[in-house]
């Protein structure tokens, strides 16, 4: 373990935490700054231009004709920069809240300037559609993360193992077992000298490999053999 | 991963989210 991570070297960890962190801050500059110029342009009416060779009825906003696009393309890299700094040990993982963040924020706008639009008018119909859709669209996956289990999955990650430490080893297998398993064989699988000779190569293949050890080793080899005179 | 670890991460996001939101504020004013 180092750094609180198991198997991650501590330069591979801070790599990873600085990704993630500037991931989540770059999306959320990004929709920030997406949230901020959709509400410059429905402050003139929902629609404008920029350049071009029209005339143009209602040009937008200042910045805005560049913001949008940088934002959008700029939340999209961030994710995936964000991405490659998550910890398959665990952790947050908070890109799984990005589809709802940015769906709510943005018919936020749809519904607060649906419900009072800027010309004083009222109600504006369509907006309130858009907020219902962006709402029921961004609402609905938050239901799940926000249950016992989602919020666990998203801001913890799996539980590590009993006692705090790396999952053990799978178990070696014992001397009984491994005669045990000789014994059991089907009387075919070992009729011919042959299947003797590749079980006899195995068990030497394990004790070379430190499964077992020279002691072990013969005692198998012992058994095999004494199976082998029996039949 | 180890609990302090987690917290960390968890710390480190939430700081991230906060200090996005007013970086984009600031910004968003400054360049319009």
């Amino acid at each position: 373990m180092a750094l609180g991570v198991d198997d991650v070297p501590a330069g591979r960890v801070v790599l990873k935490t600085t990704l993630l962190t500037v991931g989540t801050l770059g999306f959320v500059f990004c929709l920030t700054m997406m949230y901020l110029s959709m509400r410059a342009v429905m402050d003139v009416g929902g629609a404008c231009a920029d350049g071009g060779a029209f005339e143009i009825r209602q040009p937008c906003p200042e910045g805005t004709a560049w913001i949008m696009p940088v934002a959008i393309f700029g939340g999209l890299a961030s994710l995936g920069i964000g991405a490659i700094g998550i910890f398959r040990q665990g952790g947050p993982k908070p890109f799984a809240f990005a589809w709802s963040a940015l769906f709510l924020a943005l018919g936020w706008n749809f519904l607060e300037y649906g419900l009072d639009s800027p010309g004083g008018g009222g109600l504006e119909w369509g907006w309130l559609v858009c907020a219902v859709v962006f709402i029921l669209m961004g609402g609905l996956p938050l239901i799940g993360l926000l249950s016992p289990a989602g919020i666990r999955w998203t801001l913890w990650g799996p539980r590590p193992p009993e006692g705090g430490g790396p999952a053990p080893p799978p178990a070696k297998p014992t001397l009984r077992d491994m005669v045990t398993t000789v014994r059991t064989a089907p009387r075919k699988a070992r009729a011919s000298p042959g299947d003797m000779v590749s079980q006899l190569e195995r068990l030497a293949d394990l004790r070379d490999r430190g499964a077992i050890d020279a002691g072990e080793y013969e005692m198998a080899k012992d058994a095999i053999l004494q199976t082998e005179a029996d039949r | 991963m180890s609990t302090p670890m987690r917290v960390i991460l968890l710390l480190l996001q939430a700081v991230a989210i906060a200090v996005g939101i007013w970086l984009g504020v600031i910004t968003y004013h400054a360049v319009t």
